[in-house]
Order: structure tokens, then C-alpha cells, then sequence
């Protein structure tokens, strides 16, 4: 099948490409990315003037939750609110309803997908068995098994364990992801601790339980010689010491989500569920911060954080809801307009957060578009404005805190393998033959 | 003026002449409490409901006394200890209370911003009796109440609080309402027990017991007990009580006839001695009849229609 | 509270003419209880409670001072709360004698509709079981819509429904006037 994507503006910071082009694609790759090309006779076009053209968005912390709680979401659902949001790669994190520790969970996932998916998925398994943070999953099983990391999605508070969890990982090549939280400081809190959850009477998770986590981490891969994937960082102070760890030529990587750097703890005020998430959305002081990172290059990715939830998780007092927020449909848009039309990113540097980034922490191949890499591409509609309504989404998530909120970037075409996913907002029917493999 | 609120959820949205409108009312209201018929037709075909998630003897049965003695009709409806307890959502909540067509809800919870989440949902009004730590707005309001009855000012009046401050249901309703009125306020207690950033309430801060009540006028007392919840703020009851309980030695610090106002439920040894509890104890049954007072008072206020 | 010059006020009794009236109401109230030894006169906030302060001058002028003296607030009584927006503010009743077995007049500035004797009866009988209650009134401009009359009447006028009627109280005596209800008020 040949496509292609007339007069866009083409952005590759992995070839330092930012041109007015148009990009060919055929039998699963790009074939050309020049000015001016001529139509092969079979080829489908899409005029993508005024837009841009991208390597696919590479979404480094997904959840899902069948066949546990399948009414939260689903491979399917998942995979068709990826294609919504510009994503072709959604990378899959553990969690209680999907514990990703041993092997048959991830070829469920991955032969759920083939059948069922419209974007590529991919695992990462859990650290510890039942994410208990007691003793170590087989990670060489699951690295073979297609798991490109291991990582719980809270944190191994016995340091001892992840001290071997790091060193065992060291072997099999791939990082350990850390959730930087740790448990006893953030015990029982529902929010950023500070003078806002004091007066919602809400109790507080403090800034510090994260810097507490990030500061032993880092040490651990000082000690270890190997790879740490702090994931998210939210706090001012942990920015820092990442900035410092790299500095030092640590081994230290980090991501975070547009809710990080888009919103702040006011976002809960009036008991808002919605704006309940775990790490806690921050102070403007923390968001700052944030946002200074992903500019210096501190913050080497953005995530959705994607954590899809029924109504009856979130519809329930505030210290019984879930935490989490539906944003995988959202997340580049959100960013852009956060980071291009609101803080004057350049568009190499959001493409780089987004897409070349995350493909290049993990060793996935997307995130360039280079000829003969996979055609997986996303076309921003970077123009145009639109609502996000939470109502009309795909995923079965419906939990998001930008509801009403109006953003720019929205993509308006998503490519995997070559086959177009969804254009328009309209989605392809699955599978998809590119996911075959 | 009427209050701007269908709903009473919490002194913060208050204004200074809301919460004075209210105190006059409760003071006609409570001449009724003299007559041997106490009971006025005001809100004759009105139901009012009590909606407790948590026990709350005290407050539930003063808005019953305070809806029967307007005459309103009045229902308990029971629920279990959290919505997630029985499955069912806040809207389902919310919808079984619309087709009772109840005109007043009381909501006690004792998880912060239920009564808030529940509000949005109703049309009726939504009167908040306790959301954990968050607001206690009725009991604060008696508490303005009796502060004035007997010292008839709040313009820098100072008045100290103690107690088990993260935990105490109507602190920061105090806090709120006190500083609104124009008095002064210190929060007594170890520094574990301070909340988070409540510097910027601008309070001030004593951990000792006597810097906060040296010249104090009204003395705000809570019950300080240890549960899983503040183990780890609060060492030990008998440590509690040699630094920060009011005895009358203590007590002699503070302004003369300083005014000892306990929320309830003293443990008496801990956060009050028994001499000073004996003491404190007639303004307790004060706070009975200011309560019933204070809630007919607010019941009549929300029941006329919004400007 | 009147506003000159923007509707046509009209005076319905003179300076002279109430004080006519209080004196002679006072003197039928004297006549009808043979005296005022266990009257209790009682003002209706919150035109009947000055107007029963002059009721009261008077009778003691007549050698007749009544028992006890008091006012009632009729606010918690009223029959249309739900209906007129904003909860209106409570005023206070102050009876401070006992009820029981007295005789009270009851006594307002202007009987209308007789919604408002009938919520101050009410108010009165919650207080305990008068012997008797006698109803005055400066005037009566009729449009009953509960049987209520009154025992002692200053004047009877005929007026437009829609008028608004005001005794003015003042320290150099008191007049009755009347003049149209402006649009948008009740």
C-alpha cells in the first residue's frame, strides 16, 4: 500500500530535517521524504498542507486493564484511543489489574494486539513478582519474551532489592524503570501536601517523597553502573538532581506527562476527582521546573501517564477515588499547545520529547523518518483549535482533567506500518497487517 | 440579605455579613426556646434529611430538633460508612435523594469534600454537618455564637486553639470564621500537629502551651486521643497532656474569665483537666441550646429563594 | 419611605385627624373592657408597633394604663415564605408578661388581606391561651381575603387595589397617606 503525505511540514530531529516536503511511504517504510515528489500511480494522498509531519508519538507509560477490570479499558480500546492521539507505539507498564511479572501475561498482550490493535504495543514487565518488592521477576524470561524494561509501578522501597534488581537488569541490556514515591512518606496522602490540601482537609503527599526516591535511585546506578528510568519526575528538586546525575555521567534518564506541567494542585480544588493522580499534580514553583527541564534537555521525554478508570472510580468521594487520568488521546496535543504555542518550544525539541526520544530510550525503531525506517507517522493539525471532550473519546476512560480545554495539535492523521489507523478522528477497522509480526 | 449559596458547605465561602446575618437570626431564634410552645411554622411541607455516613449523635440531633422546631418534616436516611462501600456512585446518591424530593440534605462524612461533591449534584440544599477535616460550618457557627453571647466582640479578640489539629473537624472552619469576624488566632500544639502551609492563613503558631494562651480570651478545645492516624504525631497521651494540657495553673495564663469552650467529648486528663472541665461544662450545655438556635437559623436563612 | 415628586401622593388623614382617631379608639377600647386593668396591648411589627405605643398614651391619658405592653414579629408565621425570594429578617417578639387569661388588643397600622392578624394571632396563641383578643387599627381599606375584622377602626377608605397606603409617624404627630404602587414593587 503506498500513501502519500503531500506539502506538510516534515520534522525529523533524528536527520535535522524541518522542511515543507511531502513523504512517501510503501510496503511498511518510508520510501522518500523529498520536495516535490511525483505520485506513484497506486498511491493514496493526503495533502497535509499547513500541518506537520512526524515520526509517530512513542508513549512510554500506558495502562490497561483487561481481562481484570476490562470495563476500565481494554487491548482494543487502548489501542484505538493510541490511534486517536497520534501515538504508534504505546508502551504497556505493569499494574495490579495487568501484573505483567511473568511471561504469559505479555504474550497475551502481544497476540491480544495482533488480533485486535491498530498501533504497536509493547511491554514492560514488572521488577518484582506481584510488584510486591520482595524478590525479582525472571527478567531474562521477559526480556526475551519482548518486554523492552523492567520497572513496578510503585516503588521498591527495599533497597537492597533494587540495588539487585539493577544489577540483574545490567545483564539483559535493558533499564530499570523507577517510580519515584516513596511509600512511607506519601502513606494515606490524595494531593500535593501543602497549604491548599490543608484547607480541602485533604491529607498530603510531600515533595519530598519523591527527591527521597530519585536521590537513593540515582545512587543505586552510581553503584550499579547501570540504567535508571525515573518515571515521571513532577518536583523541582528532583529535576535538579537529575540535571546533576547526568552531569556527573550517571546513568539516570527520566519522562513526565503533560498534567505535570500543564496543570497544578489548584486543579483538585472543589474536590475534583478528575484531578486526582499519582505522583500528585504539583506547585507552580514544581511546574516551572518541570518545564525548565524539558527545555535543557533534563527531561528526556513525554508520556501520557495514560491510567484509564470507569465512572465508579472516580465518581465517589475523594479520598475513595482512583488515581489516574485518561490522556493518551491527549497527551501530544496537550503538550504542544503547553510547550510550542505556550512556552515557545521549537518544533525539534517537542518532536524529540515525544517521538525520537522515547524510541531512542528504549531502542524501539520509530521515532525517525528516515527512508527505510517503519512508516509510522502522525500528521498535527497545528493550526487549528479544538475542545477536548472527554465524552466523545475512545478509550473507555473517560477520566481526564483538561475536559473543556481548548488545545492545538490535535493529529489529524496517524500512519502504523504504512496503514492508516485513523484520519480525520475516523478510525480504521482492525487488525492491522503491519502488526502481524 | 439572604445567603448567596443554595448550600451551607463551609466557612470559607462565607462573607463577614453572611456569617453576622446568621448570628442575628440564631439570637431570635432562641427566645423561642423559652416559650413553651418552641415551635414556628416556618418551614411547615419542608423535609428536611440527615445523611450520615458517619455517627454524630450530638449534631444529628440537634438539626432534627432544629428542623421539628420549624416545623419541617424530617427523615434519617441511613447510609453505609462511603459510597465505594455500598457500590454505588455519588450520582446515585444524589439521584435517590432528588426523587425523595427532599429540600434539605445534612451531610456528615467523614472523608473531605462529600458534602461539596454531593451539592453539585442536588438542587435541594446541601448543608454540611462535618467532612472530616475539612469544615465543620455549624459548629463553628455556634461557636461564633457563644463567643459572642459572652464577650459581644470578635474585632481583636484573641483566641488560642488546641487540639488534634489535622484531625479536628471544625479547626479550619474556625480559622475561617474567626479571622473573617477580625480576632486573632493562634494554633496551639507540637509541630507535628501543625498543618501544612496554615502560616498562610495567617495564624499564629505556639508549641508551647503557655506562649499561646499568655493573655488569651477565648480558649477553643478539641479531644486529642491516639488512633493509626496520628500515631507517629503524637508520641504519647501522657506526653500530650504534661505539655499541652489546660489545667488551672495553665489556664491562669489567659485573659481573666477567659472564656473555655470544648467541641465536645472531653478526655478529661489529656487535652483538659477535670477541675478546668467542671468549669468549662456549663458553657457545654450553653452550646446545646445555641446549637439548635444556630441551625434554625441557618435553615431558615437557605430556605428563602436565591437573589 | 416615600419618594416625592414621582407619583401623586395624596393625604388620606390629616395630623389632626389621627390624633382624633387614636384618642377616640382608645376611648371605645376603654368602654368595651370596662377599663384596661388586664388589657395587654400588643403592636404588630412594624407599623403597629408605634401605632400602639400612641394607643397606649392615649388610654393613659384616659387615666387607663394597660397591664402589659409588647410587640409580636410576624415573619415566622407567614403563610407565603416560600414565595417572596429572599428569607426576610427575622425581627424579635417581645412579650415578656404571661399570655394566659389576658385580654389582648392586638394592634396594627393597616388591615388588608388579614394574613398578617392571622399569623399574629397565631404567634400569640403559641405563646399561651389568651382570655380574649381584640383586634385595632388605624385603618381599614378592606379586600379581605380571611374573615378577620377588626373591633377598633381609626377610618375606613376605599382605595385601588394596587395603592399603597402609609401612616407616617413623626415626632410632631402622624399622618395617613396614600399613592399608586410603583410598577415592579410588590
Amino acid at each position: 500500500m503506498k500513501l502519500l503525505i503531500k506539502n506538510g511540514r516534515v520534522i525529523d530531529p533524528s536527520r535535522d530535517v524541518d522542511l515543507v516536503c511531502d513523504l512517501l511511504l510503501a510496503d511498511g517504510v518510508v520510501a522518500a521524504c523529498e520536495v516535490n515528489l511525483s505520485a506513484p500511480e497506486d498511491a493514496e494522498i493526503y495533502d497535509a498542507t499547513g500541518k506537520w509531519v512526524v515520526p509517530g508519538a512513542v508513549d512510554l507509560h500506558v495502562h490497561f486493564s483487561e481481562p481484570t477490570r476490562a470495563d476500565r479499558e481494554t487491548v482494543a480500546s487502548l489501542s484505538r484511543a493510541a490511534a486517536a492521539g497520534g501515538v504508534t507505539t504505546a508502551v504497556c507498564r505493569p499494574c495490579d489489574d495487568v501484573p505483567l511479572d511473568n511471561i504469559a501475561v505479555a504474550e497475551f498482550l502481544l497476540s491480544k494486539n495482533r488480533r485486535e490493535g491498530l498501533v504497536r504495543l509493547k511491554p514492560v514487565a514488572a521488577l518484582t513478582r506481584g510488584l510486591r518488592g520482595e524478590t525479582l521477576t525472571d527478567v531474562g524470561d521477559l526480556v526475551t519474551g519482548g518486554a523492552l524494561a523492567v520497572g513496578d509501578d510503585r516503588a521498591v522501597m527495599d533497597s537492597q532489592v533494587m540495588r539487585r534488581g539493577l544489577e540483574y537488569a545490567r545483564a539483559f541490556a535493558v533499564p530499570v524503570i523507577a517510580f519515584p514515591q516513596d511509600e512511607s512518606l506519601a502513606a494515606g496522602g490524595v494531593m500535593n501536601e501543602g497549604f491548599v490540601s490543608t484547607t480541602l482537609g485533604l491529607k498530603g503527599i510531600p515533595w519530598s517523597a519523591e527527591e527521597v526516591m530519585v536521590i537513593r535511585d540515582i545512587i543505586l546506578a552510581r553503584m550499579t553502573r547501570w540504567r535508571v528510568h525515573v518515571s515521571p519526575v513532577t518536583v523541582a528538586g528532583a529535576v535538579e538532581l537529575i540535571r546533576r546525575a547526568k552531569a556527573d555521567g550517571i546513568k539516570v534518564t527520566c519522562d513526565t506527562s503533560p498534567h505535570y506541567f500543564w496543570l497544578t494542585e489548584r486543579a483538585v480544588e472543589g474536590f475534583n476527582t478528575f484531578a486526582k493522580v499519582s505522583p500528585p499534580l504539583r506547585s507552580e514553583r514544581d511546574v516551572e521546573a518541570v518545564k525548565v527541564g524539558l527545555a535543557d534537555g533534563t527531561i528526556d521525554a513525554v508520556a501520557s501517564h495514560h491510567v484509564p478508570l470507569s465512572v465508579v472510580d472516580k465518581d465517589v468521594e475523594f479520598d475513595d477515588a482512583a488515581f489516574g487520568i485518561s490522556g493518551i488521546e491527549t497527551y501530544v496535543a496537550v503538550a504542544y499547545t503547553a510547550l510550542v504555542a505556550g512556552a515557545g518550544m521549537s518544533p525539534a525539541d517537542f518532536v524529540r520529547l515525544i517521538s525520537a526520544g522515547p524510541a531512542k530510550l528504549f531502542g524501539l525503531p520509530g521515532g525517525t523518518l528516515a527512508v527505510g525506517a517503519p512508516a509510522d507517522v502522525a500528521v498535527l493539525d497545528v493550526k487549528g483549535a479544538s475542545v477536548i471532550t472527554a465524552a466523545s473519546f475512545f478509550s473507555r476512560g473517560k477520566n481526564t482533567a483538561f475536559d473543556g480545554v481548548e488545545v492545538g495539535g490535535k493529529p489529524a492523521l496517524t500512519v502504523v506500518g504504512g496503514n492508516v489507523v485513523m484520519r480525520d478522528g475516523k478510525l480504521a477497522s482492525p487488525p492491522n497487517p503491519a502488526l502481524a509480526t | 440579605m439572604a445567603l448567596q449559596s443554595k448550600d451551607l458547605l463551609g466557612i470559607q465561602a462565607l462573607s463577614e455579613g453572611e456569617l453576622r446575618v446568621i448570628l442575628d437570626t440564631a439570637a431570635n431564634f432562641q427566645t423561642l426556646a423559652a416559650r413553651p410552645v418552641k415551635k414556628v411554622p416556618a418551614l411547615r411541607g419542608k423535609t428536611v434529611a440527615n445523611l450520615f455516613y458517619e455517627p454524630s449523635t450530638r449534631t444529628r440531633l440537634s438539626f432534627e430538633l432544629a428542623a421539628k422546631r420549624l416545623s419541617a418534616d424530617f427523615i434519617n436516611i441511613t447510609a453505609a460508612t462511603s459510597s465505594a462501600a455500598t457500590g454505588e456512585t455519588l450520582t446515585d446518591t444524589a439521584k435517590t435523594v432528588e426523587a425523595m424530593q427532599v429540600d434539605f440534605l445534612v451531610v456528615r462524612h467523614s472523608m473531605a469534600g462529600a458534602a461539596h461533591q454531593l451539592a453539585r449534584q442536588v438542587e435541594c440544599s446541601v448543608i454540611n454537618a462535618g467532612d472530616g477535616p475539612h469544615e465543620h460550618p455549624t459548629q463553628t457557627l455556634v461557636d461564633l455564637f457563644t463567643i459572642w453571647e459572652n464577650e459581644k466582640r470578635f474585632e481583636g479578640l484573641k483566641v488560642a486553639i488546641l487540639g488534634d489539629h489535622p484531625r479536628s473537624p471544625a479547626t479550619i472552619s474556625n480559622i475561617y470564621g474567626l479571622k473573617k469576624m477580625g480576632a486573632e488566632v493562634t494554633l496551639v500544639g507540637p509541630s507535628t500537629l501543625i498543618p501544612p502551609g496554615v502560616d498562610q492563613f495567617r495564624v499564629r503558631v505556639a508549641t508551647r502551651l503557655e506562649d499561646g494562651i499568655a493573655g488569651a480570651d477565648v480558649i477553643l478545645l478539641s479531644r486529642v486521643e491516639i488512633t493509626d492516624a496520628n500515631r507517629l504525631q503524637i508520641p504519647s497521651l501522657r506526653e500530650y497532656a504534661r505539655f499541652y494540657c489546660l489545667t488551672p495553673r495553665r489556664l491562669a495564663l489567659a485573659a481573666d474569665d477567659a472564656l473555655v469552650l470544648h467541641s465536645g467529648s472531653m478526655n478529661r486528663g489529656v487535652e483538659i483537666s477535670p477541675e478546668v472541665a467542671d468549669y468549662a461544662f456549663p458553657l457545654l450545655v450553653q452550646q446545646v441550646t445555641n446549637g439548635i438556635a444556630v441551625r434554625m437559623a441557618v435553615l431558615y436563612l437557605l430556605a428563602g429563594e436565591r437573589e | 419611605m416615600t419618594s416625592e415628586g414621582e407619583y401623586e401622593v395624596s393625604e388620606i388623614l390629616s395630623v389632626a385627624d389621627t390624633g382624633s382617631a387614636v384618642a377616640r379608639m382608645a376611648s371605645e377600647i376603654v368602654a368595651e373592657n370596662a377599663g384596661a386593668d388586664e388589657l395587654a396591648v400588643v403592636g404588630i411589627h412594624t407599623g403597629g408597633v408605634p401605632l400602639a405605643e400612641r394607643i397606649v398614651a392615649a388610654l393613659e391619658q384616659l387615666g387607663a394604663k394597660p397591664a402589659a405592653t409588647g410587640t409580636v414579629d410576624i415573619t415566622l408565621y407567614r403563610d407565603d415564605l416560600s414565595q417572596i425570594g429572599p428569607a426576610p429578617v427575622v425581627r424579635s417578639t417581645d412579650i415578656t408578661f404571661d399570655v394566659a387569661g389576658m385580654t389582648v388588643v392586638l394592634v396594627d397600622d393597616v388591615i388588608f388581606t388579614g394574613r398578617t392578624v392571622r399569623a399574629a394571632i397565631d404567634n400569640l396563641m403559641d405563646l399561651g391561651r389568651p382570655r380574649r383578643i381584640e383586634l385595632a387599627v388605624l385603618v381599614d381599606r378592606g379586600g379581605r381575603e380571611l374573615p378577620i375584622q377588626p373591633d377598633f377602626v381609626g377610618t375606613r377608605v376605599d382605595v385601588e387595589r394596587d395603592s399603597i397606603i402609609e401612616v407616617l409617624f413623626g415626632d410632631d404627630g402622624d399622618r395617613v397617606i396614600t399613592y399608586p404602587c410603583p410598577a415592579g414593587r410588590r
